[in-house]
């Protein structure tokens, strides 16, 4: 599972009926100088993601999110997706032994 | 399997149920001279880690779900053991493990 901040949402005019139930969101993944408090923005380079949320989260909210197969763990039923939203995130320590 | 240190907590509310309750820590994956590499993960830690010790995290996912009984929980990654010691070659044996004074040097 990575940290991320939400950036966005997406919209969809049309989605696989297997969609329904959530709503997806523009993650920016964490960077250790995010773990360390910098705001999302100015973006860090990397790709940002599109994680499927059923937690309601909202921009400028952290989620940690997992992806690949245990994406669609929660599911019993076949999704496509390929990141999940597990939490939203309350609270950070954060304390790297080097900067 | 990786090689980690605990460099932090998160706390959460709304979350999956299967992290109800359990310690969520940040860990950050290390290479073989225990400096940082990349950006830290999360991790479940059954074990209660300490902050800044060295661990081991799994990220076989079916190995998490059995460990919190939930198999439907999209988490993967948890801490497997605690780091007491470990030795690369090109190293100095003697300096980093003293057990190991008077072994031979290992190959690569």
């Amino acid at each position: 599972m990575r940290l991320g901040h939400v950036i966005g949402t997406v919209t969809l005019a049309t989605a696989d009926p297997a969609l329904r139930g959530g709503s997806l969101l523009l993650v920016q993944p964490f960077t250790r100088d995010n773990f360390a408090g910098a705001p999302a923005l100015p973006l860090a380079p990397g790709s940002t993601t599109v994680v499927y949320d059923t937690l309601g989260a909202g921009i400028g909210q952290i989620i940690g999110f997992t992806e690949g197969a245990e994406a669609t763990a929660p599911f019993d039923r076949p999704v496509p997706i390929d990141a999940y939203a597990a939490a939203i995130i309350d609270r950070i320590h954060y304390d790297p032994l080097t900067p | 399997m990786q090689l980690a240190r605990i460099d932090g907590t998160i706390t959460s509310t709304a979350c999956h149920p299967s992290m109800v309750g359990r310690r969520t820590v940040i860990c950050q994956p290390l290479d073989a001279d225990n400096r940082p590499v990349g950006a830290p993960v999360l991790a479940v830690d059954p074990l209660s880690a300490g902050l800044h010790q060295r661990v081991l995290i799994s990220t076989d996912g079916s190995a998490t779900r059995a460990l919190v009984g939930d198999p439907h929980s999209p988490l993967r990654n948890f801490i497997l053991a605690l780091v007491d010691d470990e030795t690369r070659s090109g190293g100095n044996p003697a300096a980093e493990n003293p057990s190991a004074a008077g072994l031979p040097p290992l190959l690569g």
